[in-house]
C-alpha cells in the first residue's frame, strides 16, 4: 500500500469525488427508501413520514397471499405467474445461451460477428418497440401461446445477459484443459460435460439468476403481452398503483426489493467463491 | 526379431495461411517400442505442431501418421491411444488429484474398484503417496507435484505412445534435471515409447535415445545425442547444441582419407576430421572444450588476446579474440593459464574433433 498523497486523499478533488458519489447514491436510493419506510406505516394513506410504524400492511399482504379471499385480489396468482415466467425464461436462456456461448468462444465460423452483434441488440433496442412488434406477431398468428408469449419476449432480452456471463466464464477456461481431456479419451460431448460445464457453472448460474431477476421485474414487454389468464406481478402492481394506492402495494414492492437484493447477493457469493477457488 | 515402430510419420506437412507458412515441411520420423525420441528446435520450428498432429489436435495438410501400424487419419484425439503431457500441465482445477488421475480411466468406462487400484498404483509410480495426495486440490500442490500428477494422469491410461510438450519448462534447472532423470527411469521401467518436444538441449540429451533437430519446419539432423553433439551437420545444429566456435574457410588445401586441411580466415591452417564438397561459405566448427590454450607459442597455434575469463562449476572459460578479429571460447577443467584480460595466448584445436560444415 502506498501512502495516500495530499491531493489524492485530502485534497479538493477527493472531497469533490466523495460529494458527487454520495449525492448520486442518495438520488438512487431515496425513492426506494421512501417506499420501504412508507410500507411500515400504521396509517391508511401514503403520508410521509408515516405517523407511526407498524407491520399491519405486511399482515395485510400476508392475508392477500394465503387468506381465504386470496383468489379475489389476484396477488397470489400474479406472484406465482411471475415466478413461473422467470423460471421458464431462465431455463430457455440457459438452454439456448450456453451452447451458443461455447460456439462463439471456441469456434470461428461464417457469420460469427453478425451473431455477436445480434445478441447484444436487445439491450439497446427500445422495449416498447419490441413489445409492439411481438404483440402484432401474436395477434396475427391467432393462436393462444399463454404464458409462453411473455417467456419468449423475456428470453429475447434476457439472453444477452446470460450469454455475457457465460462467455466471460468460458473465455477463462484454458483450451488446453479441453485438449487434455480429449487425449485422455473424452469425446466432445464428454469434454463439454466434464470440463466446460463445471468450470463455467459460476458464470452460467449467475447469468441465470440475473435473467430470473430481469424477467421477474420486467414491465414494458409484459404490459403488451399480458392477458386475463397470464397476469404478472409487475402488471398487478401497476394496476393497483393506478386504482387504490394502498400502503399494501408498498409492502409488496418492499418484498420484491428484498428478493432482488437477496438474488444479487447470491450471484456475488457464487462468483466470489468461484473466483477464489480458481 | 524386428518389432514394428510405434509411430511412423511419412512426408508430413502442415501449412498455414493457404500454404504461405510451412510450419511442418515434409518430415519423416519413426519411434520404436521403448524409445524416447526428442524433437529439439527453437520456438516456431514446427515441433509443437508436429506433436499436435500426432495427438490429433491438429490436422496435417499432407502426409501420413501411423500408430502401431494403423493410419490414424480422421481419428479424433480420444480414439488414438496417444497420451499427451502438456507444457501448462492442464491439470483440471475443479477436480482433486485422484479425480484428475482417474479421469482417463473413467472415460474408458472401467469399474470403480479397478479405477481406485490403478490410480493408487499410478500415484505411487510418480512418488506421490496416495494417502497424502489423493484428496488434495491442484491449487494445494507445488509445481513439481503438479508435474507428477500430470504424468500419472497420462501414464495410468496406458497409451501406446506418450507425447511430452516441454512439460518441465516451468521448473528450475535443478528440479528439471531431477525430474528428467526420474522420468527417464519410469520410461525404461514401463518400456514406454515417447516423443519429447523441447527447445532445451540439455534435457533432450538427458532424456532421449535419439534426438531430432528441427528448424523452419524441416528435420536438419537425426541421431543419438552424442552423435549430434560430436558430428553436427550444420552450423545451426552445432550452435543449437551448445557453445560453438566458428571460423570461416578461405580455401581447402587438401582432402585425403576423409580428412581435410583448410585455410581459415584467422590466417592459420587447421586439420579437420571430415571432408566433403563444401562449396562456398563453409565453416570450421569446434567446441570450447576441444581447444587447448597455451601461455607461449607451441607452434602452429592461433595467437589471440584474452578478453575475459570465468570459473564456473569446475570449468575455466576464456573469451579470446584472435589476431584476425575472430572470437573464440576456450574451456578447460584445469586452469592452464593464470591469464586475465589483456594477456596474449595461443590456441590449438583438437584435429580429431574440428569439423567442416556448410553454411
Amino acid at each position: 500500500m502506498s501512502m495516500p498523497t495530499a491531493t489524492g486523499r485530502f485534497g479538493i478533488e477527493w472531497q469533490l469525488v466523495k460529494g458527487i458519489t454520495c449525492m448520486l447514491l442518495a438520488l438512487m436510493l431515496a425513492p426506494i427508501c421512501m417506499v420501504l419506510v412508507i410500507s411500515f406505516t400504521s396509517g391508511e394513506t401514503l403520508q410521509f413520514p408515516p405517523p407511526a410504524l407498524s407491520l399491519r400492511w405486511y399482515q395485510e399482504v400476508w392475508t392477500m397471499l394465503v387468506g381465504p379471499d386470496a383468489g379475489i385480489g389476484r396477488l397470489r396468482e400474479s406472484l406465482l405467474v411471475s415466478l413461473e415466467i422467470a423460471a421458464l425464461t431462465s431455463l430457455v436462456c440457459v438452454l439456448a445461451g450456453v451452447p451458443t456461448s461455447y460456439a462463439l468462444v471456441r469456434y470461428r465460423f461464417a457469420g460469427k460477428t453478425v451473431i455477436e452483434e445480434l445478441i447484444g441488440l436487445p439491450v439497446v433496442f427500445p422495449a416498447v418497440v419490441l413489445g409492439i412488434a411481438l404483440l402484432v406477431l401474436v395477434s396475427a398468428s391467432d393462436l393462444n401461446f399463454g404464458i409462453f408469449q411473455i417467456v419468449a419476449a423475456h428470453s429475447i432480452i434476457g439472453l444477452p445477459f446470460l450469454m455475457r456471463n457465460c462467455m466471460a466464464a468460458m473465455r477463462g477456461i484454458d483450451p488446453m484443459l479441453e485438449e487434455a481431456a480429449m487425449t485422455l479419451g473424452a469425446s466432445a460431448p464428454k469434454v463439454f460435460r466434464e470440463i466446460v460445464l463445471p468450470l463455467a457453472s459460476g458464470g452460467i448460474g449467475s447469468g441465470a439468476i440475473l435473467v430470473f431477476i430481469l424477467s421477474f421485474n420486467e414491465f414494458t414487454l409484459s404490459y403488451f403481452l399480458y392477458s386475463v389468464d397470464v397476469f404478472p406481478l409487475s402488471i398487478w402492481l401497476f394496476q393497483q398503483a393506478n386504482t387504490s394506492f394502498s400502503p399494501a402495494v408498498f409492502a409488496v414492492s418492499s418484498l420484491i426489493v428484498v428478493v432482488n437484493v437477496a438474488a444479487v447477493l447470491v450471484v456475488d457469493a457464487v462468483i466470489g467463491s468461484r473466483g477464489s477457488a480458481a | 526379431m524386428e518389432q514394428n515402430p510405434v509411430l511412423e510419420i511419412r512426408n508430413l506437412s502442415r501449412t498455414f495461411a493457404h500454404g504461405a507458412v510451412r510450419a511442418v515441411d515434409q518430415i519423416d520420423l519413426d519411434v520404436q517400442p521403448g524409445e524416447i525420441v526428442s524433437i529439439l528446435g527453437p520456438s516456431g520450428c514446427g515441433k509443437t505442431t508436429t506433436m499436435r498432429i500426432i495427438a490429433g489436435l491438429d490436422l496435417p495438410t499432407a502426409g501420413e501418421v501411423r500408430i502401431l501400424g494403423k493410419n490414424v487419419a480422421g481419428k479424433p484425439p480420444h480414439q488414438r491411444n496417444v497420451g499427451l503431457v502438456f507444457q501448462s500441465l492442464a491439470i483440471f482445477p475443479h477436480m482433486s488429484v485422484k479425480q484428475n488421475v482417474a479421469f482417463g480411466l473413467r472415460m474408458q468406462g472401467l469399474a470403480r474398484n479397478l479405477i481406485e487400484a490403478k490410480v493408487a498404483k499410478a500415484l505411487e509410480l510418480v512418488q506421490l503417496s496416495p494417502e497424502k495426495f489423493a484428496g488434495r486440490r491442484p491449487s494445494e500442490l507445488s509445481g513439481g507435484q503438479l508435474q507428477r500428477v500430470a504424468l500419472a494422469r497420462t501414464l495410468v491410461t496406458e497409451p501406446a505412445l506418450v507425447l511430452f510438450d516441454e512439460p518441465m519448462a516451468a521448473l528450475d534447472r535443478r528440479l528439471r534435471d531431477y525430474m528428467a532423470v526420474e522420468l527417464r527411469s519410469i520410461q525404461k521401467q514401463l518400456g514406454l515409447a515417447a516423443v519429447y518436444v523441447t527447445h532445451d538441449q540439455e534435457t533432450a540429451s538427458m532424456m532421449s535415445d535419439r534426438v531430432i533437430i528441427m528448424n523452419a519446419g524441416k528435420i536438419l539432423q537425426a541421431g543419438t545425442p552424442e552423435e549430434i553433439y560430436e558430428t553436427p551437420n550444420s552450423k545451426f545444429v552445432s550452435d543449437f547444441l551448445g557453445d560453438t566456435n566458428t571460423l570461416r574457410i578461405e580455401r581447402v588445401l587438401e582432402q585425403k582419407d576423409g580428412k581435410s586441411l583448410v585455410q581459415t580466415n584467422a590466417g592459420v591452417t587447421i586439420r579437420v576430421a571430415n571432408s566433403g564438397d563444401i562449396g562456398e561459405g563453409a565453416f570450421v566448427i569446434f567446441r570450447p572444450e576441444q581447444t587447448i590454450v597455451y601461455p607461449a607459442d607451441p607452434g602452429g597455434a592461433f595467437e589471440g588476446e584474452v578478453v575475459s575469463s570465468q570459473f564456473r562449476s569446475g570449468l575455466h572459460r576464456w573469451q579470446i579474440v584472435l589476431r584476425g578479429g575472430n572470437k573464440l571460447i576456450a574451456q578447460s577443467t584445469e586452469n592452464r593459464l593464470a591469464s586475465s584480460a589483456g594477456d596474449t595466448v595461443w590456441v590449438t584445436i583438437d584435429p580429431g574433433k574440428a569439423r567442416i560444415v556448410r553454411q
